[in-house]
């Protein structure tokens, strides 16, 4: 049954593989023709060996974050014999060994990932969305406005992130998980909206404004046709990076108790459940933190060609 | 320039403030009530709360309670600490030294390695760029409470290098003399500042290198090469002072990332710093010290990215003029 | 280890110092001496008896003051057999029994040097017993009418009327405090007077500092009434949570920590350097089940006012395997809300079995029908769901609180786990703001204090210790009689039906009892480890001058640098 689960997981997987493949130098195409932008920043990230290959990976994570109720070989949560299976070590039964409550660790960590993933990945559509629209406004807005709305960026980017979402999880005590995404991702998007108005400001003076404006179209029309186009291109470098420091920290809050509580599983509070013995249960901690280092460099590794991708002195072919 | 620094001052206290006033806010909408937490004793007859209330002034309307804070903390006096039973102010003097501390030695490893790393890696593009990239990659994508874990057990425990947790041995100390206190203590920094600042190192070196490369491709650089002077000269004098100003950017933003991101480190290895001082203020509810230390901790990071901008303005004669 | 290198250098520096400067390095001529470095899992809190439930502080000020008398290791409270001069020489009954005189040891001195007199008696009576103290420990003290000095060196307690354990009263629950250092402390913040900064009792050791947050040092009384104590130094390292605390024995920065987990119990026969040591306790843990509702002042709860299903709940928990699971066979499973070094432990008493099939089928007689696929049971809209408060602080208990979960889904009861850091625990305990809670007890040494959390006074008295609210009358007269009866086979007796009385009730579900075992150094010679105090003879605890370390050769004299 799980054969043929994993078996269709990974010809999926290739299939996928092989469409992004086509997708980024179809076949048949001469190699200058024009394209439009967003496929031709996808041939770029494609290019790059170390490029695709996080794609890959990222593929694959999603693939098995989606699939894992198929592709689990055992319940996350059932605890089959306290006493005789718990505090096992790796073996071909439990790849992962299992844990104090004989829970297998392999599958904890598969259904780990369809929590940190979307809770990450989530929490930096709310903070893109509120920084852009703040980053936005300030810069367009100009003068006074801005001074202020920058003033308080410069104060919230002043108290660590971290002793801020510990005071909010400790004092307010449980919430659930979609309290905790719009938490993470509302104190998240500071730095996204100063990337924004530096991009507002320095498009606001280019001609095709200037014109808009001399024609009297409305400031919002103005954003949402001119500006916010434009200045998708940093806010998408910053959200995959983003994506990556949430997963991080989403870990962390776990791990100290206060982010995704039991039984639920995330990758931070596995490493919780291991930490204390971490000498004797080493493969508790071990597993979902290596996880969490996979998943987040790969997120940097694309981030990272994003960027160099983006980059407009490299688009002009120097 | 006597303008400049009176206008950055204005901004700092302006800030400093906001996050005052927020911290205060947050904590007083929290639900809970803060003398009860912070008494330790749970039997205290309800009389001798209002007591204690009354003597902390939690009585009285949320205004005048933020006035009067707001009060004390332009004299200094950022109230008292039930649980530490000390006033604000001496506990915090206790612990900012050692996060400095910490945070030196961290940031300068990381900085010095860092750099290198990104340089070295600019230089010799191939094979080396590829390790080096990929291994600080690795470092980058960790995270810090999972590394801490690993350092401890493997250093300290497995291999019984370095001692387990805390900043001096509790027993011997007092009966050092100095240079024995020295030591003492810089055995107890290394491990929490190492993991420090392996992770910094990542990042700098990831920035330096981007920086580096960056300025690779300006025309100063190019006509140097015409010009003929030696690759060595190139990449040290130019480049890299060119590449710098980014990096100076960097330390303004590591300031409140090393701040509040030592929390893992300080409590896994038990370092008495700001970070671990105020995660277990706000475990007891010591709303008074939670505040003082956000307040301190900001204005440390304004200091500090002031201190960044006068580098950066040192460092770019394109800046001074502006 | 490669870093007591450097302290081996920075010690000869420090001798050949202190030789050079012709200070006074006390040669170790006789057997008096070592330290000893005990790990401890959390600071003191303050060190003023009256006012402090704080482990930590209970040990410190265990070895800086003195009681009037000390148990034996039976703990028998019921009279005063078995019992020893701690601080007195001798007391003697008045002929009805209404008064103890107790004569104090002349030779006793507080550590500034002035002698222990009657009149400190009395004063530490007066200040337990101030309102504006608030010390928790003023219920313990209602018996006593009052206490008056018969002359320097006698004083009498005098009570209001005779009960089994009037001298446990007088004698155990205060420790004797200096009147001349204390009258002029303001008594509503004693805990930030200088005297609880530098305390002065009369005991073994004399305190030397304490670094907040980092270690408590005390040093030995030479002239201490009942001898010179063995060790010079006593020093509490302070460790961040009960893992560094193990940690540190381990590695040898501390020489002893309390209380050893399965793991480490293992982990302690590889090294040849360290033993483990166990010992009676009174600690064990419960399942505590709130019967009146958090969220409705003086409602009851809608889930555990009904008694059959706190009794379906507690059979459908398999208790031996949750204790095999998480202990191994280092724990026993709690047969009551009683240990085994009580004289009224009864492994005899029936318990509700092991049993979910018996569960189902009384829930489902009750009511509480399951619904749907999920399996999860309702009662005219009342969904069997719950949360567990459980302390972030113990692995243990929030691990057995998830083998639980389990087995309460398997009945069709769905459990929420509410983690919580420490202070938030006690608070919501206290206040009375939970469901269920995985409560830690400390048992008092005496079975009578199951007066204090399971009375119907206790559960009304707005700062009782009947967290849970449980009521029953029946219970309360088989304890009242329990405690007025003096003969001791007669009271245990007693004792024993008022537990099976709470058995089947199930307020709780009696969950395990810890074995203690104690890692330590092997060169550690501990003695008198009593239940309810394993430091109570810290003074006799030795270590033999052929294994001392450089840390045990530190000279006394070099006390406050």
């Amino acid at each position: 049954m799980h054969l043929v689960a994993w078996g269709v997981y990974v010809v999926i997987t290739i299939a996928a593989w092989r469409a992004l493949a086509r997708l980024a130098a179809p076949r048949g195409m001469a190699a200058d023709t024009p394209r439009d932008p967003w496929s031709a920043l996808f041939a770029r990230l494609w290019e790059q060996r170390d490029g695709r290959m996080a794609i890959g990976v990222l593929i694959a994570l999603i693939g098995l974050a989606a699939l894992a109720p198929w592709l689990a070989p055992y319940s996350p949560i059932a605890q089959p014999d306290i006493v005789a299976l718990h505090n096992l070590p790796p073996s071909l039964a439990h790849p992962f060994g299992t844990d104090f409550a004989s829970r297998d660790v392999l599958s904890r960590v598969m259904y780990g990932a369809r929590v940190s993933l979307p809770v990450a990945l989530l929490a930096v559509v709310v903070s893109t969305t509120v920084g852009t629209l703040y980053g936005a406004i300030a810069g367009f807005a100009g003068g006074r406005a801005d001074a202020i709305m920058m003033r308080v960026i410069d104060a919230a980017l002043a108290i660590p992130r971290l002793l801020l979402l510990i005071a909010i999880l400790v004092l307010w005590g449980a919430v659930g998980v979609p309290a905790l995404i719009l938490l993470l991702g509302l104190t998240g998007w500071f730095a996204v909206s100063r990337l924004v108005r530096a991009e507002v400001l320095a498009l606001r003076d280019r001609d095709m404004v200037v014109a808009a404006r001399a024609l009297g179209a409305r400031n919002s029309a103005i954003i949402r046709r001119h500006i916010l186009p434009n200045v998708l291109s940093p806010v998408i470098v910053a959200a995959t990076l983003g994506v990556a420091n949430v997963i991080l920290i989403e870990a962390g809050l776990s791990y100290l108790g206060i982010g995704v509580r039991p039984p639920a599983a995330s990758w931070g509070n596995i490493i919780q459940d291991g930490a204390d013995q971490i000498g004797t249960l080493w493969w508790v901690s071990l597993f979902p933190g290596a996880a969490i280092v996979i998943t987040v460099a790969a997120f940097n590794v694309v981030g990272d060609r994003l960027r160099d991708a983006l980059d407009p002195r490299q688009l002009d072919g120097s | 320039m006597a303008r400049f620094l009176a206008r950055r001052l204005a901004q700092g206290v302006v800030i400093v403030w906001l996050v005052a006033t927020a911290t205060f806010a947050l904590l007083h909408l929290a639900p809970g009530d803060p003398v009860a937490a912070s008494l330790d004793n749970p039997l205290t007859p309800p009389e001798v709360r209002a007591h204690w209330r009354h003597t902390y002034g939690l009585d009285r309307p949320l205004g005048v309670q933020y006035v009067r804070y707001l009060a004390g903390v332009a004299h200094g006096d950022f109230g008292f600490s039930v649980p530490h039973r000390e006033s604000v102010a001496a506990v915090l003097a206790e612990a900012v030294p050692n996060t400095l501390l910490l945070m030196g030695a961290a940031l300068f490893a990381a900085f010095a390695v860092g750099m290198a790393i990104g340089i070295a890696q600019a230089r010799r593009r191939g094979a080396l760029d590829r390790g080096l990239g990929f291994a600080t990659l690795l470092v980058y994508s960790v995270p810090e409470f999972w590394l801490a874990l690993m350092m401890m057990l493997v250093f300290a425990y497995r291999l019984r290098l370095f001692p387990v947790t805390g900043m001096f041995d509790p027993v011997m100390h007092p009966y050092f003399g100095f240079w024995g206190r020295l030591r003492d203590v810089g055995w107890h920094l290394a491990l929490p500042a190492t993991t420090l600042a392996l992770l910094g190192a990542a990042v700098v070196a990831r920035f330096q290198r981007a920086a580096m490369l960056d300025v690779a491709h300006q025309d100063f650089i190019r006509t140097a090469r015409a010009k003929g002077v030696p690759e060595r000269g190139i990449v040290l004098r130019h480049q890299w002072r060119n590449a710098l100003l980014p990096v100076i950017t960097l330390l303004g933003l590591a300031l409140p990332a090393l701040l509040g991101g030592a929390v893992f480190v300080e409590k896994i290895f038990a370092w008495p710093g700001m970070g671990l001082l105020t995660v277990d203020a706000i475990g007891t509810r010591d709303y008074p010290l939670v505040t003082g230390s956000v307040i301190v901790g900001s204005a440390l990071v304004v200091a500090g990215s002031l201190l960044a901008d006068l580098l950066y303005a040192a460092a770019d004669p394109r800046m001074r003029e502006s | 280890m490669s870093f007591t290198l450097p302290h081996h250098a920075s010690l000869l520096l420090v001798a050949v110092a202190t030789a050079c400067r012709g200070g006074d390095p006390r040669p170790a001529a006789d057997s008096h001496g070592g330290t000893l470095v005990i790990s401890a899992p959390a600071d003191a809190d303050v060190l003023l008896p009256p006012l402090t439930l704080n482990i930590t502080s209970a040990e410190v000020d265990g070895q800086i003051f003195e009681r009037l008398a000390e148990p034996g290791a039976s703990l028998n409270t019921i009279g005063d057999a078995g019992w020893t001069g701690r601080l007195a020489r001798g007391w003697t009954w008045s002929a009805d029994s209404l008064s103890i005189a107790f004569t104090l040891d002349s030779a006793a001195r507080w550590h500034d040097g002035t002698p222990v007199r009657a009149g400190d008696v009395r004063f530490t009576y007066q200040l337990y017993t101030d309102p504006a103290v608030s010390s928790p420990l003023r219920p313990l003290l209602a018996n006593i009418d009052s206490v008056t000095t018969r002359d320097s060196l006698t004083a009498v307690v005098w009570f209001h009327q005779r009960a089994p354990e009037q001298f446990y009263n007088a004698a155990y629950v205060m420790y004797i405090l200096p009147a001349h250092l204390l009258a002029a402390a303001p008594r509503d913040h004693l805990a930030s007077s200088s005297f609880a900064r530098d305390p002065v009792g009369s005991g073994p050791y004399h305190f030397v500092r304490w670094v907040p947050r980092q270690s408590i040092e005390l040093a030995a009384d030479t002239v201490y009434h009942h001898g010179r104590p063995n060790l010079d130094r006593l020093i509490w390292s302070i460790a961040p949570d009960p893992n560094a605390a193990i940690t540190r024995v381990m590695t040898g920065e501390a020489d002893m920590v309390e209380f050893l987990r399965p793991p480490d119990l293992a982990e302690i026969t590889k090294h040849a350097d360290l033993k483990a040591v166990r010992y009676p306790s009174l600690g064990m843990s419960l399942l505590l089940f709130n019967e009146r509702d958090p969220r409705h002042a003086g409602k009851p709860h809608p889930i555990f006012s009904d008694r059959t299903v706190r009794r379906a709940l507690a059979m459908s928990v398999d208790r031996a395997r949750l204790v095999k699971s998480v202990f191994d066979t280092l724990a026993w499973v709690a047969v009551g809300p009683v240990t085994h070094a009580l004289p009224t432990y009864d492994s005899t008493i029936a318990q509700l079995p092991f049993a979910p099939d018996s569960a189902r089928r009384l829930l489902d007689a009750d009511g509480w029908r399951a619904r749907g696929d999920s399996g999860w049971r309702s009662k005219n809209g009342q969904p069997l769901r719950f949360s567990i408060l459980v302390p972030a602080s113990s692995t243990p208990r929030l691990r057995m609180a998830v083998l639980m979960q389990e087995m309460f889904r398997a009945v069709g009861a769905r459990v929420d786990l509410e983690q919580t850091d420490f202070p938030t625990y006690v608070q919501r305990q206290e206040s009375r703001q939970f469901d269920a809670s995985m409560v830690a007890v400390q048992l008092d040494p005496t079975p009578s204090s199951i007066r204090q959390s399971w009375s119907s006074a206790a559960a009304r008295a707005r700062d009782g210790g009947n967290f849970g609210s449980y009521e029953n009358p029946a219970f309360d007269a088989l304890v009242d009689s329990a405690v007025t009866q003096t003969r001791p086979d007669a009271a245990h007796a007693l004792y024993r039906k008022a537990y099976a009385m709470l058995i089947a009730d199930a307020p709780a579900i009696w969950l395990f009892e810890p074995m203690n075992f104690a890692g330590m150094q092997r060169r550690i010679h501990p003695k008198g480890m009593r239940a309810d105090a394993w430091w109570a003879q810290l003074d006799q605890w030795s270590i033999p001058v052929a294994e001392r370390t450089a840390r045990d050769r530190v000279a006394l004299a070099r006390n406050k640098p």
